[in-house]
């Protein structure tokens, strides 16, 4: 359902919060799938460090670095994905609640995300 | 500060983890690249659709510089992963080296300490200082102990400079980002992502007309920069695909894309079209059921109403779109599915034989379409025929695939015959061909105009395959029915660089003798099957089989006596309505193309060629 209106100060939206909570579950699932690859990226560079020499040196000491960016950015995936929830029930609430659920969990539409 | 390789530690080094660590990271990129793709994709984009407001465009700030840090990321673990096999190929240079210098002390009898140092084996049997020092100076003597002293440091300085290099930049933070400020650096990819988009309106194309030789000048400059050939040709594939001088790889890429591009607008026109098909229709049995179909008309009975007679011309227009869309469409479908086959059902026997590489050098669908087609690479070919088809034929047509599979036809047999894969033909429809059925007033109607704009894309296009493959030994230009006439005012308007010309079932070529074509006259074929129409008719000039006209008439081996089957079997392999079983035809066409002019069976001259009365008149007329 997509729903449309008039907001504050006269700029108005409009909404498919049914697709938004579909793209919020995307989101989430990117993030899950980005946080399996930390452990991936740790043992292939642990492999590495095996192979002697100051490149293996190397490879061990990049492997933190690496595992956590990953880390890092599927937990942004997964907060897309949370806030992107989120404001798909607010705009799923009744006609009449709407605007005031979105000032109570949002602080206004634009602090949305 | 970094510490001296050894022997011991080169030898005990092992690359293969560096490399095998490397695939399992670039399996962790692809996974991840996906994740970015999916992120901009299937989660940014769909928001723009889905989402308006304050509250959606910061979402989309968001999202956006997540999608950025992404991508970033993506391109440091893409650049760690090229360091890493560096590193691995490196380390296995140096060590081929080591085993160089192992395998030469082993030959000389030299044995090699845990430091590297090679000392003469001592027989037991020699027990005098002064002998073992002579066994030590004969080592150091032999001329292979310098060789040995080389390689082995060689061997370690490689070692050593690879193993500084590539841990030093592994580690370097600048370079591959960790510990970086990553919100920084997917600004920066933001930047280089425009950096790409001003390099490319830069990266002005050349316009149509531009010669062969600049255009390859032209690409082969932009090679520096390999990011920018691909984004060019994923932003304008209709003009990348359609510049003589490019590559044939390139040209295939690009004009597969407009291709595809064009199947899925037909699709889309057909789904649409289809669906406002059943809504006339039904608005059109609803004013029948409810009685305002018709309208009282006095004498005249029943008349249809405006309202109906309305819809009905609507639907017809609908209907006749949707049935010449659909027609492009299978067309279209078809020749994909041509492009995309490995093996074709060929040769007497029809057994399933691998197919030579297809290529899409050109394509467009206005007018009647336009395609090019190589079976076989043109760019290491060392023989090329370029085969011009002639009235009716379309690539907006699913007849098309017969002149794909004449294509495939001659470069099949010059394959078989020449026992070597490098043979390409190329069918040639760059040309607006007559739209008409061959038949014998078909070339009244047809005339001569078609052919005559065809000479400047023409002689560019011919010209160009040289520019790009300068090893083709021969080079031979194919003309059938009104191709032939194409072919003709080609060759009779500058000198091509072309070994041969072949004119198969010819209405004429505009000239009267084979000299006139620019080349050898000697090297001037000609055939024509006894019950041709079209080659009967002498519609543009003398016969080229005639005596008069002076090229070789080869022998194609077709009894005659039937009526169109004769004008398009000179590429068949079996199966004609002749029964040309021995397909002398194809055969001679190949030995031509290839070069082996002694196996072109002679043919009968036709006629003298003397154009008469009438026919004179038409061609002076120019139709």
């Amino acid at each position: 359902m997509v729903v449309s209106r008039a907001a504050d100060g006269g700029s108005g939206y409009q909404v498919d919060a049914q697709n938004l909570q579909a793209l919020a579950v995307l989101a989430d699932q990117i993030g899950q799938d980005a946080h399996a690859l930390a452990a991936k990226a740790s043992a292939a560079l642990e492999g590495g460090a095996l192979g002697g020499l100051q490149i293996g040196t190397a490879l061990a000491s990049a492997e933190s670095g690496w595992s956590g960016q990953l880390v890092r950015l599927a937990g942004e995936a997964s907060d897309i994905g949370s806030r992107l929830s989120s404001n798909a029930t607010a705009y799923t609430q009744t006609e009449s609640s709407v605007l005031e659920s979105m000032m109570l969990r949002l602080g206004g539409p634009e602090l949305a995300l | 500060m970094t510490s001296a390789m050894t022997y011991a530690q080169l030898k005990a080094a092992q690359p293969d983890r560096y490399s095998q660590a490397a695939d399992e990271f670039q399996q962790v990129i692809d996974a991840f690249e996906q994740d970015a793709v999916d992120l901009n994709q299937k989660v940014y984009q769909p928001i723009e659709y889905a989402w308006t407001g304050a509250a959606a465009t910061a979402a989309l700030a968001f999202i956006g510089a997540s999608v950025d840090a992404y991508n970033a990321t993506l391109e440091y673990m893409k650049r760690f992963v090229g360091l890493m096999r560096a590193g691995a190929e490196g380390i296995g240079d140096a060590q081929a080296y080591l085993r160089a210098a192992e395998t030469l002390a082993a030959n000389n009898g030299w044995t090699l300490t845990d430091d590297g140092l090679p000392q003469p084996v001592v027989p037991p049997t020699v027990h005098n200082r002064a002998m073992v020092e002579q066994l030590w100076q004969a080592m150091a003597a032999n001329p292979e102990f310098a060789e040995f002293q080389d390689l082995l440091n060689r061997a370690l300085s490689t070692a050593q400079t690879v193993d500084d290099q590539i841990s030093a930049a592994l580690k370097d933070p600048e370079q591959f980002g960790q510990g970086k400020n990553w919100e920084a650096d997917a600004g920066r990819a933001a930047s280089a992502v425009s950096a790409l988009d001003t390099a490319l309106e830069k990266a002005e194309i050349p316009a149509k007309g531009t010669s062969a030789a600049e255009v390859a000048a032209w690409w082969s400059a932009l090679g520096q920069n390999p990011a920018l050939q691909v984004q060019l040709i994923k932003d304008q594939p209709a003009l990348i695909g359609a510049l003589n001088g490019l590559p044939a790889m390139v040209r295939d890429k690009a004009n597969r894309i407009v291709l595809a591009d064009d199947i899925t607008a037909d699709n889309n026109l057909v789904h649409s079209l289809s669906a406002q098909q059943q809504q006339v229709e039904a608005e059109i049995n609803e004013l029948v059921s409810t009685g305002y179909a018709t309208r009282p008309a006095g004498k005249l009975g029943e008349l249809p109403t405006a309202q109906f007679q309305a819809l009905k011309n609507q639907l017809q227009s609908i209907e006749t779109r949707l049935s010449g869309t659909s027609g492009q469409l299978a067309a279209l479908d078809s020749l994909q599915s041509q492009l995309d086959q490995t093996t074709v059902k060929w040769g007497p026997s029809g057994a399933e034989t691998p197919l030579p590489p297809m290529y899409l050098l050109g394509f467009d669908t206005n007018a009647s379409g336009h395609a090019i087609v190589a079976c076989g690479d043109p760019d290491t070919a060392k023989n090329v025929a370029v085969y011009v088809p002639g009235l009716g034929t379309s690539s907006n047509s699913t007849h098309f695939s017969f002149d794909v599979q004449h294509t495939e036809n001659m470069t099949m047999q010059a394959d078989q015959d020449t026992g070597a894969q490098d043979n390409a033909t190329i069918l040639w429809l760059g040309y607006n061909a007559p739209q008409i059925s061959p038949s014998e007033h078909a070339l009244d109607v047809a005339g001569t105009q078609d052919a005559t704009d065809a000479v400047p894309a023409l002689t560019s296009f011919v010209s160009s395959l040289r520019t790009v493959n300068q090893n083709i030994s021969n080079l031979t230009l194919v003309g059938h029915s009104y191709g032939s006439l194409v072919v003709g005012e080609t060759a009779s308007a500058s000198h091509l660089p072309v070994n041969n010309i072949v004119l198969l079932g010819s209405p004429g070529v505009s000239v009267n003798k084979a000299s006139q074509l620019n080349i050898d006259p000697s090297h001037v074929w000609a055939g024509a099957a006894a019950g041709d129409p079209v080659a009967k008719l002498g519609a543009f000039g003398v016969s080229p089989t005639s005596s008069d006209f002076g090229a070789h008439v080869i022998n194609v081996n077709a009894s005659g006596g039937l009526s169109m089957g004769t004008h398009g079997e000179y590429f068949d392999t079996y199966g004609n309505l002749n029964h040309d079983s021995g397909y002398s035809s194809l055969s001679n066409i190949a030995s031509i193309m290839t070069g082996q002019y002694s196996n072109v069976t002679s043919g009968s001259p036709t006629g003298d060629g003397v154009i008469q009365g009438a026919e004179q008149g038409i061609i002076n007329s120019g139709f």
